[in-house]
């Protein structure tokens, strides 16, 4: 398989468009990871006649998203396009399928789009990559709609805009879609590893969550659940630590692996706590703090978890969280320098900072946990090798 | 603003686009190529799209790639003439480009930078207001359940019983003031370094266990038990109220709090309150047989008078009459003894100068003795009221003792005070003021185990003794509301010191003599339920002049009594037995006597002086008292007394 990535801050969607094509030219992509700021959504269709006009062909499939920034090998900006140009010589039969609705139902969007895009490879799905629009789907639903379907670890993440929360676009073949699900998926001999991490660690007692509905959290064991993270953290929950102080979450398959939630809304008057993304009643929680040394080495840890025996040829793929670059104040500088320490300062990467992440945890052994929607928690998948 | 390139060529190279018109659309995503016959037609054009030409580039069109770039330029058409020139002087049309392309992008870029920083800025500043809104709030709150919380500590820590926590190991965990001080671990800096089983006494340690059990099964337990003082080891009876204390979210039980409170006074108040029950239930078994015994006696006493007065003083039968009255009397004050701590010993109290009074029993008690004894009195001691026989039988009480405790002669030292007592001092007395009389001797002293039971009655440890000196003592001092204490030690010595409430009358009575025996005339009717009273009292009337008649109840007497009006023999007196069991007494004769005549005068006698009528005999509506057993004399001086006084 043959990798390039490429990156632009070109403003004007056409020149980006353009730039990004030129480079990934060489290898003749099949498929096109495409992540772009929300500053190019005057003109997306001007984005893909760049690309296709400097390809020289409108052939090679492009998926992607907005989002708050991009990563790239060569560069981690707050706008800009990036690209990653994948070319499996054939190997890989590649689908794309959305699914719009997801403000209605995400579950059932998710569930819907999952069925087709795996219609398209006869069923035989071999990785997935998916993106929703994380300005009106319900991530915690997303992946629930997606796991009645699929069975293989799959990725990625709720598209975004520049943290303003007021729109966001996934982008499919000339189109940028607003409130849909979409997936990518390969389906042949495609080697790839996934792992997910936050360097968040939970702190405190555990919490049953007694009342909810939907994502917001009323009550957790007998208190308010404003109160009940007051009671942990030892101080109130400020406006500041919306989209930074998550809650650890335990699933009920009992793996003892927690995934993060961090809240989006106050209500000052009930006590309850938005979040972002639903949560069901009963679910075992803990408060988490970390330091911004200990989400950098979020980051080393996701690494250490992949399959890197074959580091040579691969490329990777990283969905971040908004929250995170907020609270890193570096704009994802250090977590990028982070995989290129580790994987190698010339690897085709891209990625960008999500509202919200989608992935499984690579156990020691190799095999996967289930896939869970996270919050400020880093996911990367290598491809190839 | 949008930015235009004009590139000058002659004829424009193969496959470039004319755009023969301008849209809005062409104008936003320029640069794009114009083809206009004028530079001037062109730059209207322009401005009415909102753009202007930006540069002008002369090229030949075999440099340029045009195909690649696709983008359309603006063609003018310009004299062949001018062409080298312009383009020698103006840039190639790429680096324009990309110089107005980098600027075009930077700026934007710039401006999208500098709204999310603003905006950035705007979201941080907003959330700062509401964080430091509700921190406030907080810090608020908090400095309200700290002063909540100090209130709490300072009621905690000032608090008279010990307050403490430890944790279910008996590792102390806080100890308040009270506690410290009352199992003596005030000069421990950090009580954590303590167990509680070091404060209890290694034969009650699975006591301690069973405690902990209990409150691990039902969260309390309350009881009486004894701490373990930690530098003297000293026994501290305590009453306990310890609970658990549990963790607010997951009620598991974390540690337990007690509370003690130092029973020690109380325990000795119990004992005090015992031993009074039980001086009083001696007393009223005492008093009893003492009131039969003194009839008894009244009426040995009276016949012994009456042989007196017959017999000759120097004659032998005069003589043994002399020492058989003696006998009696020393009867008689072993009744009183017994009378005294009884429940009827009420004192009849009057004022009277304490100096005169310790002088006069001092010196009748040392008569004989090779023991001295040492009076200091202060000056100006205040008086006191007090029954002057009782008090003196006190004095004379704790002298004998101190004589007997120095077997081999020695000094007494009397010594008296003025004292004003305060609340919750030594002695637990009433807050007034009292006058402290002290008995020192310098004899063999009293052993430690012995001073608890010193003033119980029949506790004696000489073999000539029948223990109730100094219970009677105690019997009288209490009875004068005062109190009396003693200390000792061993081979030093022993110091007994009694307190009374000093009187509020500066006038004090003087202590005299008898009045001698009186005879008269009259006649004066004996209520008595004993016959043999009856008897020997009419008899000694009778030797004295009087004639009298005889009641055995009160009932009787008031019928005598009418009868003597109605037939015009009126009695002149009357005495009256105080108990008469099973019938009028003379309480409620006396009642119906002066209902019937308001001027008669009557005597109370009695042997059991019954809630103070004998002390206070004229509230209740005598006129006068003789107490059994009497003498001639006696019953005289009180019969003439009363007969003298005008009706």
């Amino acid at each position: 398989m043959r990798f390039k990535s490429a990156s632009t801050i070109r403003t004007d969607p056409y020149r980006a468009g353009a730039e990004i094509g030129d480079a990934l030219r060489e290898i003749v992509p099949e498929v096109i990871l495409l992540f772009a700021s929300i500053s190019y959504e005057q003109a997306f269709t001007d984005l893909f006649d760049g690309i296709g006009d400097s390809l020289g062909s409108t052939a090679a499939l492009i998926f992607g998203g907005t989002g708050d920034g991009i990563y790239e090998t060569s560069r981690v900006s707050n706008y800009g396009v990036c690209a990653l140009g994948i070319h499996s010589g054939g190997k890989l039969r590649w689908s794309a399928a959305f699914e719009k609705g997801v403000s209605a139902d995400s579950y059932s969007a998710a569930r819907t789009c999952a069925l087709k895009a795996l219609s398209q490879v006869d069923g035989q799905a071999g990785c997935a990559f998916v993106l929703a629009d994380g300005t009106k789907a319900d991530g915690s639903r997303i992946v629930a709609g997606i796991n009645s379907v699929l069975r293989i670890p799959y990725f990625g993440g709720l598209t975004g805009d520049d943290r303003k929360f007021t729109r966001s676009r996934v982008l499919l073949n000339g189109q940028g879609l607003e409130d849909v699900v979409a997936i990518l998926m390969a389906s042949g001999e495609v080697s790839h590893s996934i792992n997910a991490a936050s360097g968040w660690s939970p702190i405190g007692t555990t919490g049953i969550i007694e009342e909810c509905e939907g994502n917001s959290i009323r009550r957790i064991s007998g208190v308010s659940a404003q109160t009940f993270m007051k009671e942990q953290l030892g101080k109130p929950l400020g406006e500041a630590d919306l989209g930074i102080i998550p809650l650890a979450t335990y699933p009920s398959e009992g793996t003892g692996c927690f995934s993060l939630r961090t809240p989006s809304h106050l209500d000052p008057h009930t006590g309850a706590i938005n979040l972002f993304g639903s949560i069901d009643q009963g679910t075992s929680v803990r408060v988490c703090t970390a330091t911004r040394e200990e989400v950098i080495k979020g980051v080393s840890i996701a690494l250490e978890g992949l399959n890197l025996e074959k580091a040579e040829g691969i490329a990777a793929v990283v969905i971040s969280c908004a929250g995170r670059k907020w609270l890193l104040e570096d704009q994802g500088k250090g977590e990028v320098e982070r995989i290129l320490a580790t994987l190698g300062r010339k690897i085709p990467l891209v990625g960008f900072p999500s509202f919200g992440e989608i992935g499984p945890f690579r156990k020691p052994d190799g095999t996967y946990t289930g896939t869970f929607f996270h919050n400020v928690t880093f996911v990367v998948c290598t491809i190839g090798g | 603003m949008n930015y235009f390139l004009l590139s000058l060529v002659e004829n424009p190279p193969p496959g470039f686009t004319f755009k023969p018109f301008l849209s809005k659309h062409d104008v936003r995503s320029g640069p794009f190529a114009l083809f206009s016959h004028s530079l001037e037609t062109a730059e209207l054009r322009l401005k009415e799209m909102g753009g202007f030409i930006a540069g002008i580039i002369v090229t030949d069109s075999d440099d340029y790639q045009w195909g690649a770039r696709a983008f359309p330029i603006f063609h003018l058409g310009v004299p062949p003439s001018l062409r080298p020139h312009l383009s020698a002087l103006l840039p190639s049309f790429l680096e324009l480009l990309e110089m107005i392309q980098s600027y075009w992008d930077k700026d934007r870029n710039i401006s999208l930078e500098l709204a999310r920083a603003v905006e950035d800025r705007r979201r941080l500043a907003n959330d700062f207001a509401r964080s430091r809104k509700s921190l406030l709030e907080e810090i608020s709150e908090r400095k309200k359940i700290k002063e909540h919380q100090q209130v709490l500590s300072s009621l905690v820590e000032n608090s008279n019983d010990m307050i403490g926590i430890a944790s279910f190991d008996g590792s102390l965990v806080y100890l308040n003031r009270a506690g410290k001080k009352l199992v003596g671990l005030e000069d421990v800096e950090d009580v954590r370094t303590i167990n509680l089983r070091e404060l209890i006494f290694p034969k009650h340690q699975s006591a301690l266990d069973s405690i902990f059990s209990a409150l691990s099964r039902s969260g309390i337990w309350r009881g009486e038990a004894k701490y373990r003082h930690y530098k003297s080891g000293a026994s501290i009876p305590v009453e306990v109220h310890a609970f658990v204390i549990r963790d607010s979210k997951t009620d598991q039980a974390i540690a337990f709090a007690n509370i003690s409170r130092d029973v020690r006074d109380r325990k000795s108040m119990e004992r005090e309150m015992i031993k009074g029950q039980k001086l009083e239930s001696i007393g009223g078994l005492a008093g009893g047989i003492a009131h039969d015994f003194n009839n008894l006696l009244t009426a040995i006493a009276g016949y012994v008078s009456l042989a007196q007065a017959q017999a000759s003083p120097e004659g032998e039968v005069g003589k043994h009459l002399v020492a058989a009255e003696r006998t009696i009397f020393r009867a008689r004050d072993l009744t009183h003894q017994l009378l005294t701590f009884s429940r009827g010993g009420t004192p009849v109290k009057r004022t009277v100068a304490v100096g005169e009074l310790i002088r006069d029993s001092a010196g009748l008690a040392l008569t004989g003795s090779n023991v001295r004894c040492d009076i200091v009195l202060a000056p100006d001691l205040w008086h006191v009221d007090v029954d002057e026989g009782q008090i003196s039988q006190v004095i004379n009480n704790l002298l004998i003792n101190a004589c007997q405790a120095m077997p081999d002669g020695g000094v007494i030292r009397i010594s008296s005070q003025n004292e004003t007592l305060g609340i919750n001092e030594r002695p637990p007395l009433k807050e007034g003021r009292y006058v402290r009389i002290s008995v020192k001797d310098h004899g063999i002293g009293i052993p430690g185990e012995h001073l608890p039971k010193i003033f119980d009655p029949y506790f004696t440890t000489k073999q000539k003794g029948n223990g109730l000196g100094l219970a009677t003592s105690y019997a009288i001092i209490k009875k004068h509301e005062g109190s009396i204490l003693v200390e000792s030690k061993l081979g030093v010595g022993a110091t007994f010191h009694f307190y009374l409430p000093a009187s509020r009358n500066k006038n004090a009575r003087q202590i005299g003599p008898e009045v001698k025996t009186q005879k008269g005339e009259g006649r004066i009717l004996v209520m008595d339920d004993v016959e043999a009273v009856r008897e020997v009292a009419t008899n000694m009337l009778r030797s004295l002049g009087y004639t009298t008649a005889d009641a055995s109840d009160g009932v009787e007497a008031l019928e005598l009594y009418r009868e003597s009006m109605e037939t015009g023999k009126p009695f002149d007196a009357v005495i009256l037995d105080l108990t008469v069991p099973g019938g009028m007494g003379g309480q409620e004769t006396v009642r119906n006597l002066l209902r019937m005549d308001p001027k008669a005068k009557v005597i109370v006698s009695s042997g059991y002086s019954n809630d103070g009528i004998m002390a206070d005999y004229k509230v209740h509506g005598f006129s006068d008292v003789v107490p059994k057993p009497y003498n001639l004399t006696q019953l005289g001086d009180a019969v003439g007394r009363l007969l003298s006084k005008p009706c």
